[in-house]
């Protein structure tokens, strides 16, 4: 901002103190300014106001919108919730009915129905001159059921 | 200006007054009107922590839960309770009565009664229809449900749950505290119409999960024991039957079958949840099972080796007062009626007199030493509720006969494990093999804890339980126990037929305790194995017992592929001809087979009751006691066992 000095009127009275009054010298005067005018000052004014506008209007927009947003994600979360909730009830029911269908009754009750029945006695042929043959060991690896189970029960959070 | 002044007066009054309650209301009772509110608006639902599940040792499920709806009430919500049973009892499949007395239990007015149950656990369509009625003052909440999808096998070890959680019988039981987790709460605001308020005051404590429990039950070998012990009993109309495997190299329980008989209303058929698991809680005198205890201490001691030779009478008084003790059958085949059998003769003879003989040479307290040193009279190391020490005689109260009936199986009581227990210490070269259920349980994170297993302790020297396991290996062979020859594999073990004590004293002529116990292969000891039948129609272990002992330990050698001890089958064979010469089939009746074999015991028990008799022992038999010899020994009113001894009788 550029403070102009404004030229004394050469005609002008010199001013008597006032009793009592500082005595104001020429520094004094010099930081008097003249005011813009009119029309800038009220552009300026308007600026003000529409850039006041426009943030208010943008907070509130954007409160709205993250209110909205933040309402969305929770029937989104519960949405998920719900889903995971169902599915682990789906895989609970699934185990259970995989868990039944595999057990021993209802293998033999399945093997009934297909017409097949219980072998009668067995009979074992005796070979004389058969001799325990050396037998290599096995090496297959074999997966204790346990050891795998520790990955699947994490992933599966709760469900057992 | 006076008119205005009284009416601002008077304004000031008013609002003064009001004021002044609102402060009163707010500073002074503010507390207990905030209690109240809080009280009408919360609702506290409990939410039960779901059970942990019950595996086998391949981590098949043997109990699960499920997640399942159940419907509450909160009374004081409920406008008409009599319209709302009503409707709702038809749906629940519930008692109406029953119904409204629940709706309408609305408490006091200082307790109002907000959560009564009224159906728990309901199927998901069910719960759908319950949930479209829209009736006041009902809730749904999840409850865990218990499942056994593997049915009635293992169902008396694996036991029950009550409806509200708590595990009454079995593993259940046991293991209740780790399965049981831990309850949580939901605590919502409900308006007065019981609708949830949206968006108030909400809190929720999740309910822990319980933790899973993983057996040692083997389910497809649990199934097999279960399935041929059954076959069994329904065939020679025994009141009841247990067997047990056991994995010698490591204690495991594999598999423990209780099975009741039929009776005058119920068909026979596997232990339920709620029966008694037989192997670890019925008590019973083993019989000749626990010859084994005495000839092994009597080796272990030196008092006898296999071959110290004995001269034994079918019959042995050892007090003029007392009825002598006598052999299951007269000894015709020697002359002057006294054989002369090594110790091995007499474990494969199961001789009563040559065991009394042995026992004869023992102290007293070496007897009840021996006895204790095996494990009886005390609890299994198997977790199990009630689980009974067994009883034993003390020393001190032998007097003429008690060292005498303990050496051969009498006045001792003993549950099924107990004996294993001993069999499976001699399996493992004389140290004990402290049997478990429990293989490992898993938390809710899916991290595995495997159970400790307790460590084992010498009994006897390595030498003496190999000697005693060739002196069994010739009971199977060539002895009493020949039905329970595998092809392919060498078997040790014992016949057992204990008459069972009559409540009026004394012992009774028919009913009787047969059972057989051994292990296979001899000479690498992997599963021992239990089976003992109550009061079967067959009477004798070796007859009975010895073909399901057979039977459940040949699956289980194969099914976890051990590898054969005997090709050229020379034991199988030798016990083959030894049953053949008795007559017997050792066959296990299965499908067509056990039809013929009950409708064979119900014309025999028909003959029988038309006789006027009570029913006759068997003719044929694997040990091949004729039903005159049983009568006679019984008759002596002493302790009679054990299948005949002589092949050549076998006849």
């Amino acid at each position: 901002m550029s403070a102009q000095l404004s030229p004394r009127p050469r005609n002008a009275p010199h001013a008597t103190p006032r009793p009592g009054s500082p005595n104001r010298g020429d520094s004094a005067r010099a930081r008097l300014t003249v005011a813009p005018e009119v029309a800038r000052r009220r552009l300026r004014a308007r600026l003000l106001m529409w850039a006041a506008a426009l943030v208010t209007v943008a907070s509130l927009f954007t409160l709205v919108a993250f209110h909205v947003f933040a309402a969305q994600s929770a029937f989104t979360l519960e949405r998920l919730s719900k889903e995971r909730t169902n599915e682990q009830l789906r895989y609970q029911r699934l185990r259970e009915q995989v868990a039944s269908l595999s057990s021993a009754e209802a293998v033999i009750v399945a093997a009934a129905k297909l017409g097949m029945v219980q072998g009668g006695t067995v009979v074992s042929l005796s070979v004389p001159s058969a001799r325990p043959a050396a037998m290599p060991p096995d090496k297959t690896p074999v997966e204790s059921p346990g050891s795998s189970y520790g990955k699947a029960k994490s992933a599966l959070d709760a469900a057992p | 200006m006076r008119r205005l002044g009284v009416c601002s007066a008077l304004l000031i009054l008013g609002f003064g007054a009001l004021a002044a309650r609102v402060g009163q209301l707010q500073l002074a009772s503010g507390g207990k009107y905030k209690d109240l509110s809080v009280e009408l608006a919360l609702h506290t639902v409990p939410l039960t922590a779901q059970r942990g599940s019950v595996f086998d040792r391949n981590g098949r499920d043997l109990a699960m839960s499920i997640e399942k709806t159940t419907v509450y009430a909160d009374p004081t919500l409920v406008t008409d309770p009599a319209a709302e049973a009503a409707r709702l009892a038809p749906v629940l499949h519930a008692d109406e009565r029953a119904l409204l007395q629940r709706l309408s239990e609305k408490g006091s007015a200082g307790s109002p009664r907000r959560f009564v149950y009224l159906a728990h656990t309901i199927d998901d369509g069910v719960a759908r229809i319950v949930q479209a009625l829209k009736l006041p003052g009902i809730g749904f909440v999840p409850e865990s449900a218990r499942s056994y999808p593997a049915g009635a096998v293992a169902a008396s070890v694996i036991g029950r749950v009550r409806s509200d959680g708590p595990g009454l019988d079995g593993v259940e039981r046991q293991y209740d505290r780790l399965l049981a987790g831990k309850p949580g709460e939901l605590v919502v605001e409900q308006d007065p119409l019981g609708h949830d308020i949206p968006n108030t005051q909400r809190t929720r404590v999740d309910a822990q999960r319980g933790t899973d429990v993983v057996l040692t039950v083997d389910e497809d070998l649990q199934w097999q024991a279960e399935y041929s012990l059954l076959d069994q009993v329904k065939a020679t109309g025994a009141k009841s039957g247990m067997a047990v495997v056991l994995d010698v190299t490591n204690g495991d329980v594999l598999a423990m079958a209780s099975v009741r008989g039929a009776t005058a209303t119920a068909r026979a058929g596997v232990a339920g949840p709620g029966d008694n698991n037989a192997p670890l809680t019925d008590l019973f005198e083993p019989g000749s099972t626990n010859k084994l205890i005495t000839l092994s201490w009597a080796l272990e001691h030196g008092h006898v080796t296999a071959d110290t030779k004995f001269e034994v009478p079918d019959s042995i008084r050892v007090d003029p007062h007392v009825a002598p003790y006598r052999d299951a059958e007269p000894h015709h085949g020697a002359p002057d009626g006294i054989e002369h059998w090594t110790t091995a003769d007499i474990l494969r003879e199961s001789s009563n007199v040559g065991t009394i003989k042995i026992a004869q040479g023992m102290r007293n307290q070496e007897v009840a030493d021996g006895m204790r040193a095996f494990g009886l009279g005390e609890p299994t190391t198997i977790d199990w509720p009630y689980q009974p020490a067994g009883l034993l005689l003390s020393p001190s109260r032998y007097y003429a006969t008690g060292k005498y009936s303990t050496a051969i199986g009498y006045g001792v009581a003993v549950t099924g494990m107990q004996m294993l227990d001993a069999f499976a210490t001699i399996a493992n070269g004389g140290v004990t093999r402290p049997p478990h259920l429990l293989d490992a349980t898993i938390d809710a994170k899916g991290a595995r804890h495997s159970a400790v297993v307790p460590a084992g302790t010498r009994v006897v020297s390595t030498n003496t339980a190999s000697v005693m396991t060739q002196m069994l290996e010739g009971v199977v062979a060539s002895g009493t126990g020949a039905c329970a020859a595998i092809p392919s594999y060498v078997v040790a073990g014992k016949t057992g037929t204990a008459k069972k004590a009559l409540a009026t004293g004394g012992y009774g002529d028919v009913a009787t305790m047969a059972s057989f116990i051994g292990f296979a292969p001899a000479d690498h000891p992997r599963f021992a194995t239990l089976v003992v039948l109550d009061e079967n129609n067959l009477s004798y272990g070796g007859e009975v017992a010895a073909p399901v002992f057979s039977e459940i330990t040949q699956f289980a050698l194969q099914q976890y592929g051990v590898d054969p001890t005997d090709l050229t089958n020379t034991q199988y064979s030798a016990a083959r001809a030894t049953a053949a010469a008795a007559g017997a089939s050792c066959a296990l009746p299965h499908g067509s087979d056990l039809v013929a074999a009950q409708a064979r015991l119900q014309a025999r028990q028909a003959r029988a009751q038309s006789q006027g008799a009570v029913e006759a022992l068997p003719a044929a038999r694997a040990g091949g006691v004729t039903p005159g010899r049983a009568r006679s020994t019984a008759g002596a009113g002493t302790t009679a066992d054990s299948l005949p001894p002589d092949p050549s009788k076998h006849t």
